[in-house]
């Protein structure tokens, strides 16, 4: 059965104890305090960053630390996150203080077992995984060589017990896990490529509309299509037997749809001149094409001129 | 990103072959051995041809984009064209079939 990591609750208090000669006499230098400090608030701001979910709407200055005392007569600082948060709306702090204190006991409690490869591991991008593990060599060093432990107050009585050690990143052990840029070579560079998606609108409370990419398809499996069921020009109206669908595409400053079945390719500043353009040609091409014997067409011609007549149902004056 | 005008876009599709529909003065058919092998549209406004309306009209024309803009530029000439034509199967050249003549010559006995 898996171990419980215990729970730091950083909105109650975070107790460190910090041992040492520096601290023999109860007392705690002050850059020693002001590092360790500094330290550990940057490495709950990153993590705070990296527990937000994408709907959340906070600002990280709610997680920035204050120092709130000394456990009495020991060199004991104690800190807790922002007792006056800026108030966001749908009040998401709550929720994501509780991702916070999970995250930071996970990593502490990786600390203590010294398992640093794990907090690396935890995190799917180079970026983000250097980040955190830049953090907590910080966090892990801030004390000098001044052992340091994670504690909390005994629920009875006097005194305090251990909740976590933190073990001390070494530089090597750092230096492994930190993944390094890799250069682009010049002679293996990926190609551009392009994609289409499938994106979801969502409105929110606020009325703002937010954006998630759903699907995504490499552009050798997929295209923009555009679908049109009839056609209707000035002149004629067009029913169709089946929707024919149209691969579009930005060119320049324009659109250009176009289906090679039918000999189309239309164009336009907007969607919608192109699909003007569009409705003109395959009225255009279909009365031409069919004004014209087989005979006086190309082959490809009269391919063409047998998709137009297999899809066109009825032509009606408009 | 090219440009075209309208007026030299026509003025070179007519000069390489292309014959202009009465109807539809916006609308070309380049012919070869009496058939229809490709068709085009221009701009009904005589505005210039944008790179959009290239891209539309190079397609139109079974030509690439570069090949399109040197066509109405003069710098591919209509053989030219054929041959791009020929080359993609569009045209389809049949083989003149000579009748052989016999020429034979009596021999002197």
């Amino acid at each position: 059965m898996a171990e419980q990591i215990p729970i730091v609750d950083l909105t109650k208090e975070l107790l460190l104890h910090i041992e040492g000669e520096k601290t023999k006499n109860h007392t705690i230098p002050w850059d020693v305090l002001r590092n360790v400090g500094d330290k550990l608030q940057s490495l709950i701001l990153t993590l705070a960053k990296y527990s937000l979910e994408e709907d959340d709407v906070t600002t990280l200055d709610n997680f920035t630390l204050e120092f709130t005392g000394f456990y009495d007569g020991s060199a004991t600082p104690a800190f807790a996150l922002n007792t006056r948060p800026t108030p966001t709306l749908y009040n998401a702090d709550d929720k994501i203080k509780q991702n916070l204190n999970a995250d930071f006991s996970k990593v502490m409690y990786l600390v203590d077992k010294g398992n640093f490869q794990q907090i690396a591991d935890t995190y799917n991008t180079q970026e983000i995984s250097n980040d955190v593990i830049t953090k907590v060599f910080d966090f892990t060093n801030a004390a000098g060589t001044a052992p340091v432990q994670i504690v909390k107050r005994k629920t009875k009585g006097k005194g305090y017990t251990k909740v976590f050690n933190i073990r001390k990143l070494s530089k090597d052990n750092y230096d492994t896990l930190y993944i390094k840029k890799k250069e682009p070579k010049s002679n293996n560079k990926t190609p551009e490529q392009t994609a289409v998606g499938k994106v979801i609108l969502k409105q929110g409370k606020s009325g703002k509309v937010s954006k998630k990419l759903s699907e995504i398809y490499m552009e050798n499996d997929a295209v923009l299509s555009l679908k049109i069921d009839h056609i209707l020009t000035l002149k004629n109206k067009y029913e169709l037997n089946s929707p024919i669908y149209f691969q579009f595409y930005q060119e320049g400053k324009g659109i250009v749809i176009e289906n090679e079945q039918f000999d189309l390719f239309a164009a336009g500043k907007t969607l919608e001149q192109a699909k003007q353009d569009l409705n003109n040609q395959f009225d255009h091409t279909y009365q031409r094409l069919n004004q014209l014997k087989d005979g006086q067409l190309s082959d490809r011609l009269v391919a063409i001129k047998k998709s137009y007549n297999f899809i066109v149902k009825k032509v009606t004056k408009a | 990103m090219a440009v075209l005008k309208a007026t030299k876009t026509k003025q070179s599709l007519k000069k390489k072959g292309f014959t202009q529909d009465n109807s539809h003065h916006h609308y070309f058919e380049f012919w070869h051995n009496d058939k229809v092998i490709a068709t085009t549209y221009t701009s009904h406004n005589n505005e210039d041809i944008d790179d959009y309306l290239i891209k539309a009209m190079s397609k139109q024309c079974l030509m690439d984009k570069p090949f399109f803009i040197e066509f109405i530029k003069c710098t591919k000439s209509q053989d030219d064209y054929i041959a791009l034509l020929k080359s993609k199967g569009e045209i389809v050249d049949t083989p003149k079939i000579d009748t052989p003549v016999k020429n034979i010559k009596k021999k002197k006995k």
